[in-house]
């Protein structure tokens, strides 16, 4: 169980499991970390356990534990092949289901 | 304990008519009344002395209740009320406080408790209640409850242009002392009618203040009265008129009430330096664009620049044999698309579209034909050209600065619209909204997942010949007879005709494809599939692939027996962003959450 969040959520689910939508940025130079933009616009830090292989780009979901404003934790995180992704729509729809505390019921 | 003192013994006060400034008062409970077409809460309230439970929340009022913030031991400060007599069905009449405006001074979780030991009020109250609030019970059952007034008050509110005036929107059927100050912003014709019940004429006025709107009757010795007294685009005092609810058949108005006039309605013209600023005509323009997700015979107001005008034409009507002259006008605005809208009788005479004026038009009557969405005027419609309003001058501005814009037609008569932007419906909703039971066929669309084909006779052999695509008989000498043409082929088209069963999560229907459809969801022609000796492989791989559909309902007969028959009149690949923005508008609609997030 994660929860579907944008950047100003983190704080909410500090040290649960998340899944963030976003666009890429840029890598640390190191390769431990990557920052993405969230779909509420809000840059976000994502430190990884390894050192970043792949070129990243475009959209990405990041899955990992929240560390509130420190960003995520990465366990995983894929690479979407389409550009065709609207994060402000998705947006949207991660706040919707966020003020509903059940959404299922 | 608590440090806030109710104002004791303010409730009798009120309910025997006097009048008391600001009280503070107790909740203790609240219910929903119910019945009618509007949300109503009854409130039973407490001064610390007594309990009234004859206490009605204005309607403003009731996102009070729904969200929570009147609950029970909440401590209010009434600001506004007023104490009205009502029609019960017991021969007993009440008193009802209707509660206007009120402050929370502390809520009920905080306080906890009850105040006091208040007595139930109601049971003195029938000897203390103001005699100046007579209530006749209404014979006419389907009104909830309307209390005509009493002539002396309508007399005494005959001097009424220097009383203080109510807005529009605060009459209802539970008051009934109150003048309002409107403009007449339209009149229609004395019509006669007669039918099984009797014999009558009526006219309607529509009346607005900067509240709000309403619609006027008057039947028969008040229609002979006020004709022609009233003139529109006047401002009037009018008091004493009985408020039932709408009947939104026939009226456009964007109000729960209307009223009738009566013996005891006074009417006083308003005079020129009392006028104010009095609005006039008030129009809430739909865009153009948006008629499409409007259902038919819904009013609404337009303003367009009308492009294009037909000749003038006459229809002969269905019930009667009177004739009726029409004209069909075409009208674009910013939302880039255009529509049709019929004129009738002399509107559609006079009408000249040579210097391509700007057209309002109050309560035009949305209809639906083959599927394509048109306007047409009615009685109760409002023509205006060129109206001096800034939306007029604005659409006309926008308008000279286009030179080749495309508009999308919204009446055009299709099945292909089945864009995402039309109007979604459910799949059991054509079962519930009994589409196509109806004389006409009715169209509508939705959003399916193909379930199941059913599998073989998937084509059937057409009539080459074009235009015609009936089927052809086998002679089974190698030639092929087309009873349409009465013409032999040595060759046929295959074409084909899929039933296919579409589902959502609500339900599923059978539906038939016919050529161009079919062809789309399988990717391959006709011909290959005609030709194909089995089951061809494109319909098990088209399987579970959703669409939005444009459907075509409607009841046919087969030897008796009755069968409602889908068609499909267009297919489209679902957009699916379009389709979340869609579903983020609804459920913010919904739950209300407007456009913040």
């Amino acid at each position: 169980m994660r929860y579907a969040v944008n950047g100003s959520m983190l704080i909410k689910y500090m040290d649960q499991s998340v899944s963030l939508m976003g666009r890429f940025i840029r890598a640390s130079p190191d390769g431990r970390s990557f920052s993405v933009q969230a779909p509420d616009d809000l840059v976000v830090n994502c430190t990884l356990g390894d050192v970043l292989t792949e070129d990243l780009s475009g959209h990405v979901m990041v899955v990992g534990k929240s560390r509130g404003k420190h960003g995520i934790e990465c366990d995983e995180f894929f690479q979407i092949p389409s550009e065709k992704f609207d994060l402000e729509t998705y947006n949207q729809a991660v706040s919707i289901i966020d003020s509903i505390p059940n959404p299922w019921r | 304990m608590t440090d806030i003192k109710l104002s004791e013994g303010s409730l009798k006060a009120i309910m025997s008519g006097e009048d008391v400034q600001n009280p503070v008062m107790q909740i203790l409970g609240t219910k929903k009344i119910p019945g009618g077409n509007t949300e109503r809460y009854r409130v039973l309230i407490s001064d610390g002395v007594n309990i009234n439970s004859f206490a009605m929340l204005a309607t403003q009022l009731n996102d009070l209740i729904v969200n929570g913030s009147l609950c029970e031991f909440t401590i209010v400060q009434i600001k506004r009320h007023i104490v009205s007599g009502v029609a019960s069905n017991s021969a007993m009449n009440r008193s009802v406080m209707i509660i206007l405006e009120l402050d929370i001074i502390k809520t009920g979780t905080e306080i906890g408790f009850k105040i006091g030991n208040p007595q139930s009020l109601t049971a003195d109250s029938s000897s203390t209640q103001q005699p100046a609030v007579v209530a006749k019970p209404q014979t006419n059952g389907s009104s909830t409850a309307a209390a005509s007034g009493n002539r002396t008050n309508g007399i005494g509110g005959a001097g009424g242009s220097a009383t203080q005036t109510h807005p529009i929107v605060s009459l209802s059927p539970y008051q009934n002392k109150w003048t309002i100050k409107a403009r007449v912003t339209n009149k229609t014709p004395i019509r006669e009618w007669n039918n099984a019940r009797g014999s009558g004429k009526l006219f309607s006025i529509d009346l607005l203040d900067d509240s709000g709107e309403i619609r006027a009757t008057m039947f028969n010795a008040e229609c002979d009265r006020f004709h022609d007294m009233i003139e529109k685009d006047k401002v009037y005092f009018i008091s004493n008129c009985t408020l039932k609810p709408a009947n939104k058949k026939f009226s456009s108005i964007n109000n729960d009430y209307e009223m009738s006039f009566t013996h005891a309605t006074t009417v006083i013209p308003c005079n020129e330096e009392e006028v104010g600023d009095m609005p006039s005509v008030k129009y809430t323009f739909v865009p153009l664009k948006s008629i499409v997700e409007i259902s038919p015979d819904e009013n609404i107001d337009v303003l367009g620049v009308c492009i294009d005008a037909a000749e003038l034409s006459s229809v002969t009507g269905k019930t009667n044999q009177k004739t009726y002259t029409k004209r069909d006008i075409t009208l674009v605005d910013q939302s880039q698309a255009s529509v049709t809208m019929t004129l009738w009788g002399k509107d559609a005479e006079t009408f000249d579209a040579s210097n391509k004026p700007v057209v309002a038009v109050k309560a035009a009557r949305v209809q639906e034909f083959q599927g394509g969405k048109t306007l047409s005027l009615s009685m109760s419609s409002v023509l205006s050209l060129n109206p001096d309003i800034p939306e007029g001058h604005k659409l006309q501005g926008w308008y000279s600065n286009q030179s080749n814009t495309k508009f999308e037609p919204v009446s055009q008569r299709t099945g292909g619209g089945a864009g995402a932007g039309g109007n979604m419906i459910l799949i059991r909703e054509i079962q519930d909204q009994q589409l196509g039971m109806g004389d006409k066929a009715d169209y509508c669309s939705v959003r399916g997942i193909i379930q199941v084909f059913r599998g073989s006779n998937t084509t059937y052999k057409a009539c080459p010949s074009q235009d015609c695509n009936k089927k052809v008989i086998d002679q089974n000498n190698g030639m092929y007879r087309c009873e349409k043409c009465a013409k032999e082929y040595n060759t046929f088209n295959y074409r084909l005709i899929l039933p296919v069963m579409i589902g959502d999560w609500t339900n599923s229907v059978w539906v038939t494809l016919f050529q161009a459809e079919a062809e789309s969801i399988l990717g391959v022609t006709a011909q290959d599939v005609g030709e194909s000796t089995e089951d061809h492989p494109s319909l098990k791989k088209a399987l579970f692939s959703q669409y939005a559909f444009r459907l075509r309902a409607k009841m046919e007969h087969y030897n008796d027996e009755k069968k409602l028959k889908i068609t499909c009149a267009g297919i489209k690949k679902i957009d699916h962003l379009d389709l979340s923005k869609k579903f983020i508008a609804e459920i913010k609609e919904l739950a209300g959450l407007g456009s913040a997030n």
